[in-house]
């Protein structure tokens, strides 16, 4: 990497170093950065300042609480990493299509597809009176009989586009005109009763292919992105707590903050468990090498570490 | 408990519950300090970070605050024996661990920490009172990473010095700690291709030309460059490389509306490219125009860092 950026490293370093830089901030500044807690624009004077200066730029970095390396617990051989990288993503691909072919008649019938991975179920769920969207897996049959006797297959019958059919209990068909709102009702109506498959499928689709980016607000909630950060969502996990660090791996995610506060979420952030405090010092830094080994480092220092997938955690 | 602002002189009546809240937090009536001083603390802590703020703000502002690292630093400050004594109790050996990291060295780093024992205790007398530099923490962060902070800046500071009076052949035997990048001369370069970079540059926003200097400049790893940013090492790896694309491409593009064409302007930043020389060291007596930290400008003239 260092090769390739070579050319662009000496054409733009010259021009970096010409900048103008101006007073230095406090080291208070500095240090509240270090642990994300600036608001946005603060953060962004720093920045500016940080990116012309190099003596702050040291002691960013020198300030940093050390890294403690963790012993990888894995064989000695060494694994490819981009090969298991594409293989994740291959296998990723493999298992979504087999949903997606699986679900293939039923996607065909609620064309209006709701969006994968949706946050919160529409509002006018209640005033269709449909029954609640429950997320968990075992509701999802049922659903899906209700919404195959709202809509019989099409090749038993003829209509005319745009003609509405209807079907009473005598096995009459009615053909009515199209109503804007009541299709409009129906749409929403083939949401809902997709909504519990498209949330069983997102869980499916966090642990096949976890294409997520997670980050921190400035005001230190947690974000998640499904664009490659285009565009960040706030997911909830606790009222009060200011996180200030944060890590994934897979579909684990650990958050950190004020007064010690750690979260831990198995399923890409939908639930989240509280871990008894082990300090009361601010967390600021959180790595997993692998599910099970990781350790976090604290504002004043302290480093703990786990092996057994945050189980125990011990001071170092 | 009225509490005022002594900007306005107007009652804080909505804060008031809020003030003694953090004071009970604080736990600065341990260590002496009353609750009008803790309020009198606050908002003078309120009116150097954000000045001008609405009540809301300067609500939302004290609820960050670190309180109750900011009490123990003032009644240090104010030579409180029980606080001195958590104070030590808290930070003594973390300040030796910080000191050791930063310089490599054990001797060093004690060294290190216990000068900085000396400014936070206040030795020097003005107009018959100690300035401790523990005065000027605000609780914006951590008492420990604002200790860690102060420690860095202190260490780069004297390595600078040290810098100035040890010969380059010297510098080379013992090992350079801040390794420069290529030392040269920097050749005629085409005034429209620094003026395209220059554009390039100020164009990106202040997250990327961080990344830039980190990595282009500093030589510091992914690893450390994500840390730094709070984001994971890969994340940091797709920025560089989109980075110098879109900045090629930029320059590309501003050279060819200066009157280049396509090819001409490949060529010259390909030509460039190669003769450009660095010349780090020169360039660490930097220009300090532009005034980002405004309230510091003061303490610049004065050469304080």
């Amino acid at each position: 990497m260092v090769q390739k950026h070579a050319a662009m490293k000496k054409l733009v370093s010259a021009r970096l170093q010409a900048q103008a830089v101006g007073p230095h901030p406090d080291p208070e500044m500095l240090a509240a950065y270090g642990e994300n807690s600036l608001s946005a624009h603060d953060r962004h004077r720093l920045l500016s300042h940080l990116a012309a200066c190099a003596d702050c730029r040291d002691a960013l970095y020198l300030a940093m609480p050390e890294l403690h390396t963790q012993p990888v617990l894995r064989p000695s051989y060494k694994s490819p990493r981009l090969a298991v990288r594409w293989a994740t993503l291959g296998a990723s691909v493999v298992i979504l299509g087999a949903v997606l072919l699986t679900n293939r008649e039923m996607f065909y019938q609620h064309s209006p597809r709701v969006q994968p991975y949706a946050d919160s179920p529409p509002q006018n769920v209640a005033q269709l009176k449909e029954p609640a969207v429950d997320r968990s897996a075992d509701r999802r049959a049922p659903e899906v009989q209700a919404a195959a006797k709202v809509r019989p297959p099409v090749k038993h019958m003829t209509a005319k586009p745009q003609a509405h059919m209807q079907f009473d209990q005598s096995d009459q068909v009615r053909l009515a005109a199209p109503q804007a709102g009541r299709d409009a009702n129906q749409m929403v109506a083939a949401r809902v009763s997709s909504e519990s498959d498209a949330v069983s499928q997102a869980g499916q689709a966090a642990k096949a292919a976890p294409q997520l980016d997670w980050g921190l607000s400035s005001n230190g909630e947690v974000q998640r992105s499904r664009d490659f950060g285009k565009t960040w969502q706030i997911v909830p996990v606790a009222d009060g707590s200011r996180f200030r660090a944060i890590t994934s791996i897979g579909i684990d995610v650990w958050v950190g903050g004020s007064a010690g506060a750690l979260y831990h979420s198995r399923d890409a952030g939908q639930s989240w468990t509280k871990v008894s405090p082990l300090s009361t010092d601010d967390i600021t830094h959180i790595e997993f090498s692998d599910p099970q080994n990781g350790l976090l480092n604290t504002a004043t220092g302290g480093v703990w570490s786990t092996t057994d997938g945050g189980r125990s955690w011990r001071s170092k | 408990m009225p509490v005022r602002n002594q900007r306005n002189a107007e009652p804080w009546t909505d804060l008031d519950t809020a003030v003694v809240e953090l004071y009970r937090i604080s736990r600065a009536e341990e260590f002496g300090v009353p609750a009008h001083e803790f309020a009198a603390m606050l908002d003078q802590v309120a009116a150097k970070s954000i000045p001008e703020s609405a009540k809301r703000e300067r609500q939302e502002f004290f609820g960050r605050l670190h309180v109750e690292d900011l009490a123990l630093a003032r009644a240090c400050a104010a030579g409180n024996e029980r606080a001195w004594q958590v104070f030590m109790l808290r930070f003594r050996e973390k300040l030796y661990d910080a000191g050791r990291q930063i310089t490599r060295d054990d001797a060093t780093g004690r060294e290190l920490a216990d000068s900085l024992y000396a400014d936070l205790y206040g030795t020097q007398n003005r107009e018959g009172r100690r300035q401790s530099k523990l005065f000027s923490y605000g609780g914006r962060g951590s008492l420990g990473g604002w200790l860690r902070t102060v420690l860095a800046q202190e260490y780069i500071n004297r390595y600078r010095k040290q810098r100035r009076l040890v010969s380059l052949d010297r510098e080379c035997e013992e090992g350079v700690q801040f390794p420069a990048a290529a030392v040269a001369e920097i050749t005629s370069v085409d005034e429209r291709l620094e003026y395209a970079v220059d554009e390039g540059l100020r164009s990106l926003p202040a997250e990327d030309r961080f990344i830039l200097a980190s990595y282009f400049l500093d030589e510091r790893t992914l690893a450390e460059i994500a840390r730094a940013l709070s984001v994971h090492e890969s994340t940091i790896s797709r920025k560089l490389e989109k980075l110098t694309k879109s900045l090629r491409k930029q320059i590309v593009k501003t050279l060819i509306r200066m009157g280049m064409s396509r090819r001409q302007a490949e060529e010259a930043l390909d030509t460039d490219a190669r003769d450009l020389r660095l010349d780090i060291r020169s360039s660490l007596a930097q220009d300090s125009a532009k005034a980002a930290f405004p309230n510091r400008e003061a303490e610049a003239g004065k050469g304080g860092r």
